[in-house]
């Protein structure tokens, strides 16, 4: 065993050389009587330590890792910090997104729209659902699937990004969001059928028009 | 105090600061990354901006700053240790995904590290990460409590009682933790009382916490005693099932 003076002292070198010193390995590395004191005396180094001198290639391999790269579609997006906190929260809860999805449209009471309620989900967790329109009915179900509070999320959705949150109707090029004029109407498209609605459209309305 | 990106450029040296063709990070000499009060300027300044070359730069700086301090932070949540209770803990397991939840707190904090030194920061910092790991414990010990999704395994001799559970119900003056406990509680019974189904529901309940009694109530809202036990009671029910959540 290595005593704890030496390990800190080999962190520290990692560390500022840009080596990513793994925390486990070294503590593992200690007596048990030394441990605590070496968890103590890197967490007091960590708290101010200089910037880790990483090379090129590391620092790419840190900008495309997954927390990265939710932390950068949040920051994007409009929908606050929930690119980073949803999917969080969800692994933590060990449940895939359609898993999560399956729970959500049950408490929703839409047991068997669960594919339209995983495409909502998507959209929350890549930032580009408007956390103004979600009702707090979903918010509510969506806290008890993850196993935190409504308000939590709620906050959450109303970080500042560059993209949000939107306030209100955003003004287009002509205007205020119109239908589009019949010349930009794609090919194939058929107007919906009022009589008869679909059978998510209740359940859009949750997602996209503050129902409830 | 407001911190443009050419501030942000003094502070750090206009030789620095230079965009280099053909990579998106600023590179100067032999450092590859910036100071964490400039990048963090940039940050703040083009989230607050409409023109798109700020936005940009922030949107390149918040990628580097996230990028700079994940090590750190992944080992704070590491070495976190609830306090006075060391045998409460991240689970290697969480560890990701429990940095990746300081990272969303940073995020909605911004505003609040404008102007701060590089010590601040790192402060602030390991502020958010104590607080988050702190939160994650109290989540899981509600977890443990429900019984049904215990992530640890029931302790020796305990009952139906998990480590984490035994660990932080030893009496003890936990006053982060009390407090923080003391703020979700308080928000979640409000939320509690803002989903109530009906106006009427609310307002037995807001009687009866100022101290009317069913008699009262019935009186005041027109309505038959009978008819105010089965408000309160409904309302109670939805209330205690929100707060089980």
């Amino acid at each position: 065993m290595t005593d704890a003076r030496t390990l800190l002292s080999a962190f520290k070198e990692e560390w500022e050389a840009g080596l990513r010193p793994d925390v486990g390995a070294f503590l593992a590395a200690a007596s048990a009587g030394q441990r605590g004191e070496l968890a103590h005396a890197i967490e007091a180094f960590l708290c101010d330590a200089p910037l880790p001198r990483y090379d090129g290639g590391t620092l790419e391999q840190l900008e495309s890792s997954q927390p990265v790269r939710e932390a950068k579609r949040a920051f994007d997006g409009r929908a606050g910090t929930w690119p980073l906190l949803l999917p969080a929260l969800r692994r933590e809860g060990r449940l895939t997104r359609s898993d999560a999805a399956r729970r959500l449209a049950t408490e929703l009471g839409f047991s068997g729209a669960h594919e339209r309620v995983h495409e909502h989900l998507h959209t929350m967790e890549y930032g580009t659902a408007d956390p103004l329109r979600i009702s707090r009915r979903v918010l509510v179900a969506l806290a008890r699937v993850l196993g935190t509070t409504a308000a939590r999320l709620e906050r959450a959705g109303r970080v500042p990004t560059l993209g949000g949150p939107t306030r209100g109707l955003m003004p287009t090029r002509r205007g205020l969001p119109d239908a589009p004029p019949f010349s930009e109407v794609p090919s194939g498209y058929r107007q919906p059928d009022s009589h008869r609605p679909p059978d998510w459209a209740a359940l859009d309305r949750l997602f996209l028009g503050a129902d409830g | 105090m407001h911190i443009s990106l050419r501030r942000a450029r003094r502070r750090c040296g206009d030789s620095q600061v230079t965009r280099s063709a053909g990579d998106s990070l600023y590179v100067a000499g032999d450092r590859l990354h910036r100071d964490r009060e400039a990048l963090l300027a940039e940050v703040i300044a083009g989230r607050e901006s409409s023109d798109p070359e700020l936005r940009e730069a922030a949107r390149r700086a918040w990628r580097r700053l996230v990028s700079l301090e994940h090590d750190r932070v992944r080992a704070m949540v590491t070495l976190f240790r609830f306090p006075d209770r060391p045998g409460v803990r991240i689970p290697p397991e969480h560890v990701d995904d429990v940095s990746q939840e300081v990272f969303a707190r940073i995020l909605g904090m911004l505003d609040g590290f404008r102007g701060m030194t590089p010590q601040q920061l790192s402060a602030a910092i390991a502020t958010a990460t104590r607080f988050t790991c702190m939160d994650w414990c109290r989540r899981e010990l509600g977890r443990e409590r429900r019984g049904a999704g215990s992530l640890d395994p029931t302790a020796e001799g305990s009952g139906n009682l998990g480590p984490s559970e035994i660990e932080i119900a030893r009496p003890s003056s936990l006053e982060h933790y009390d407090q923080l406990a003391a703020r979700e509680e308080l928000e979640s019974l409000a939320t509690a009382l803002r989903d109530l189904p009906s106006d009427q529901q609310r307002e037995v309940v807001r009687l009866t916490a100022i101290g009317y009694d069913s008699e009262e109530i019935a009186k005041h809202l027109g309505l038959s005693r009978v008819n105010v036990n089965q408000l309160r009671s409904r309302a109670l029910r939805r209330i205690r099932e929100h707060l089980d959540d």
